[in-house]
């Protein structure tokens, strides 16, 4: 807490002023000249209440004393417990220059793209519970001043042959970048944080503790090293985009797969410094049951991020506004005859099971969060996984914990793939033939037998099933394929009456709307994140 | 891993073989059904030539002296007795007003139906506005074929919903009700009323919900994507530069490359085409729906 030179108060950070402003008599202070007068701390840490939360174990510092009501990470509205400790203390600060109302303001044209979001997330008083928090950052340095020497190339045809004349090509670079950010927090994931960038750091001043006055700030606890690659990869992609676009190398063909991997290695820059720093962020979480949601805006130039949810009411209602144009439509086009009926009720049944699949695969990388590399270090970190693994890991993005291969449900899975190739399909294609059934019936078939041996035998689903409870376990692709076969079924058997037909597809299509109803709660799943758990010991042991 | 991704690869290869396999079949058959269709046309052209008028000789009922417009009942199969023929040809008259109007039923096809219906109906009216109902006891299925102005009223759309809406009673063996339910309805549309679609209404509001439900989820997975910055973006706000020298380029080496230009030669064929002439060529704009039954 600072005290106010005038009248003894509580001053905070007034982010319409970029002063330290005391809310009782109105004086203003530069928050460089309170830090001279104050200023006994060592130059790598500073003082600091410390607020952990008991359910998630996810840590807020503060400059303030006062009690926090809520975990910004988990939604949990437990008083959080608060410690004095000691924060690590960052090289740079961009203080806030978006205040709430500004937040609020993004937030609001960001959310009017959300039509079926839940009224809670446009609720103004869940709006009031932005949060400005100071995040972690990393901030890199690169910079690449030699000749350099790549590969170029010119091919003729000559008679039957292909005649290639290979260069070096030379040229001297003199190249420099600074500010290339990545946060720096495991709890701030890479998705949220990458939206919002990029920081100017030309705004950036000298920490002092004193901008946190009035804020949060997050706990730095992932090492400099993790978002090196991603920073450098960056950096030399704009210079090979640069330089491969000049007239000489393009003359030389410089950009061709062969020749690519000759600049960008000659490109690659040398890293000259990665400072830790502290960016502006308003942080807002939505809890709903075992799920949060995020809402992020920078606080420097209020770009938004959220996770945007669906609200199935809402949804469903707005489906069924929608379905009356295309039902006007439909009538006047055409009259669907039964066995049309049916193929298209097969037809919808493969796009969902297709969508689902997608979906699956999608759920199970976001679950396992294998792609947030804050996340995975810190994870890994806690594990006590060796340095050499995970450095490994940042650099080349591969997994730390090998993938299982070669399990028996693995091998099923191909076997049963296989089967329905080499056994089921020839059998359905005969009696496709045989029963009357027409070209447009027999590719039908072809085609989504085709693909149930592609989603039986891939690996993209089963993970995902083998972690859910009971109710997830039951197959998410039970109701797309049992529509399908359904419709097959019927094709081949070929009856007179219609009513086979019409029952057949009015079933096919009720399955179809029972499985996007599947799909969109799986949507929700992928918008929203599982409840963080942090083993965190504290805010001033990693940064 | 890698052991499982080539089986993996091959499985994929092996679904697009299949795959390809599947339309190839589906294409062959389409074509096969063509040729089959020529080959019927020809035939009958010849034969009809044989037989002459004689085999679509039909009984000409009634003449609606206005319209010009004829009825005519030919029942080969004998699946009307005199009374049921007399109240279907006073039902048939009303249609006169719009167009010519046949009953006609058959126990022996050699051809599909369709053509059947559509050459009896080209042999008795030509390309004047009238419709023909026919039931097909060989291959055990009814046809409605339109013509003219009646067939822009009896679509093929309508041509499919009234025979949906009839087939059961021929089905249940009663033919009669077949064919008056069926020109009843054909009445109902040129009178310029409804009729019953009750299955074209389920299935386009479940076929309504269904795309909307995956528009509004394409819609939704779009616009609500959390987009990540791109690289230029990111880079415009640091203090960045990037300058080169001119690029010189040294020539090291060349390498020669066996690439011919052409691998193939044209190869072109050269024969007799095949095309059909003489005969009575058909044309007609009409068509029509079906049922089996």
């Amino acid at each position: 807490m600072y005290e106010c030179p005038n009248c003894g108060s509580n001053l905070k950070f007034d982010i319409a002023t970029q002063q330290m402003l005391c809310h009782y008599c109105n004086t203003a202070v530069d928050p460089y000249s309170i830090q001279n007068n104050q200023d006994v701390e060592d130059n790598h840490a500073y003082d600091v209440t410390v607020f952990s939360c008991s359910q998630c174990g996810a840590e807020l510092l503060s400059e303030d004393t006062t009690a926090a009501t809520f975990c910004s990470f988990c939604g949990s509205t437990a008083i959080l417990n608060s410690r004095v400790g000691k924060g690590c203390r960052p090289v740079h600060i961009i203080p806030f220059s978006k205040t709430k109302e500004d937040c609020k303001a993004s937030y609001a044209w960001m959310m009017r793209r959300a039509v079926f979001a839940p009224k809670e997330l446009k609720n103004p008083e869940y709006i009031e519970k932005f949060r400005g928090i100071y995040m972690p950052y990393w901030v890199y340095s690169f910079e690449k001043k030699e000749k350099i020497t790549f590969h170029g190339s010119q091919s003729r045809q000559k008679g039957d042959y292909l005649v290639t004349k290979h260069f070096d090509i030379v040229s001297e670079v003199d190249a420099s970048y600074e500010g290339i950010s990545y946060d720096a927090a495991a709890s701030f994931s890479d998705d949220l944080s990458g939206a919002i960038a990029p920081y100017d750091m030309k705004a950036g001043k000298p920490f002092t503790p004193l901008f946190l006055s009035g804020f949060y700030a997050d706990t730095g606890d992932v090492d400099r090293r993790v978002y090196e690659s991603d920073a450098r990869d960056l950096v030399t992609e704009d210079g090979f985009d640069k330089l491969a676009n000049d007239r000489v190398c393009s003359r030389y063909h410089v950009k061709d797969q062969s020749n690519a991997s000759f600049l960008k290695n000659a490109l690659r820059p040398k890293c000259t410094a990665a400072e830790s720093a502290m960016f502006p962020v308003w942080f807002l979480s939505y809890r709903k049951g075992d799920r949060v949601a995020y809402a992020v805006v920078n606080g420097q130039t209020g770009k938004a991020a959220a996770d945007l949810p669906v609200d199935r009411k809402k949804y469903v209602i707005g489906s069924l506004l929608l379905a009356i144009p295309l039902f006007i439509i439909l009538n006047l086009r055409s009259t669907i005859k039964p066995n049309a009926a049916l193929i298209l009720s097969a037809l919808l049944a493969f796009v969902c099971a297709l969508v689902s699949c997608f979906q699956i695969s999608r759920i199970k990388e976001k679950e396992t969060m294998e792609t947030d590399k804050g996340y995975v270090y810190s994870k890994q970190k806690s594990n006590n996984i060796a340095d050499d693994d995970w450095v490994n890991y940042a650099e080349t993005g591969q997994r730390l914990t090998p993938r299982r291969s070669g399990s028996i449900i693995k091998i099923m899975q191909i076997l049963i793939g296989v089967l329905l190739f080499t056994f089921i399909m020839p059998f359905v294609m005969v009696l496709v033939a045989f029963s009357g059934g027409n070209a447009a019936a027999v590719t039908v078939v072809f085609i989504i037998f085709a693909f149930l041996a592609y989603i039986i035998s891939s690996n993209r689903l089963p993970k995902y099933i083998q972690k859910g409870s009971l109710k997830e376990r039951f197959p998410m692709l039970a109701k797309p394929i049992a529509a399908i076969l359904l419709a097959i079924t019927i094709i081949i058997w070929n009856p007179v009456s219609d009513l086979y037909y019409y029952g057949g597809s009015v079933i096919s299509m009720s399955a179809v709307i029972w499985t996007l109803m599947d799909i969109i709660e799986r949507y929700n799943v992928l918008t929203t994140r599982k409840l963080p758990q942090f083993n965190r010991r504290g805010g001033d042991e990693n940064a | 891993m890698r052991e499982y991704n080539v089986v993996k690869l091959g499985i994929l290869i092996c679904s697009a073989s299949i795959v390809i396999v599947g339309i190839l079949y589906a294409w062959e058959t389409a074509k096969e059904k063509q040729n089959s269709y020529m080959d019927n046309m020809s035939e009958y052209d010849a034969e009809t030539e044989d037989v002459g008028q004689d085999f679509f000789d039909a009984d000409e009922i009634y003449l609606n002296a206005e319209t010009s417009y004829r009825v005519l009942i030919e029942d080969d199969a004998q699946l009307l007795d005199d009374e049921e023929e007399q109240a279907l040809t006073a039902l048939m008259q009303e249609i006169t007003a719009y167009g010519n109007v046949a009953f006609k039923t058959i126990d022996d096809n050699n051809y599909h139906t369709e053509f059947y219906a559509r050459q009896y109906y080209q042999k008795q009216f030509g390309t004047d506005s009238g419709t023909l109902f026919l039931i097909d006891m060989d291959n055990r299925n009814i046809w409605i074929h339109s013509d003219g102005d009646v067939y822009t009223v009896i679509t093929k759309s309508y041509a499919d919903t009234i025979t949906d809406n009839v087939y059961r009673y021929a089905s249940g063996g009663d033919y009669y009700d077949c064919a008056a339910q069926t020109y009843d309805q054909i009445l109902t549309l040129l009178k310029g009323n409804k009729i019953a679609q009750p299955m074209k209404y389920i299935s386009n509001g479940l076929l309504a919900v269904i795309l909307a439900l995956l528009l509004n989820y394409g819609l939704v997975s779009f616009f609500a994507r959390i987009r990540k910055t791109d690289r230029k973006e990111l880079l415009r706000n640091g203090r960045n530069h990037f300058n080169y020298t001119q690029p010189r380029a040294f020539f090291i080496r060349e390498s020669r490359m066996y690439h011919p230009t052409s691998s193939g030669s044209s190869s072109g064929s050269s024969g007799g085409g095949s095309s059909s002439g003489g005969g009575g060529g058909s044309s007609s704009s009409g068509g029509g729906g079906r049922h089996s039954f």
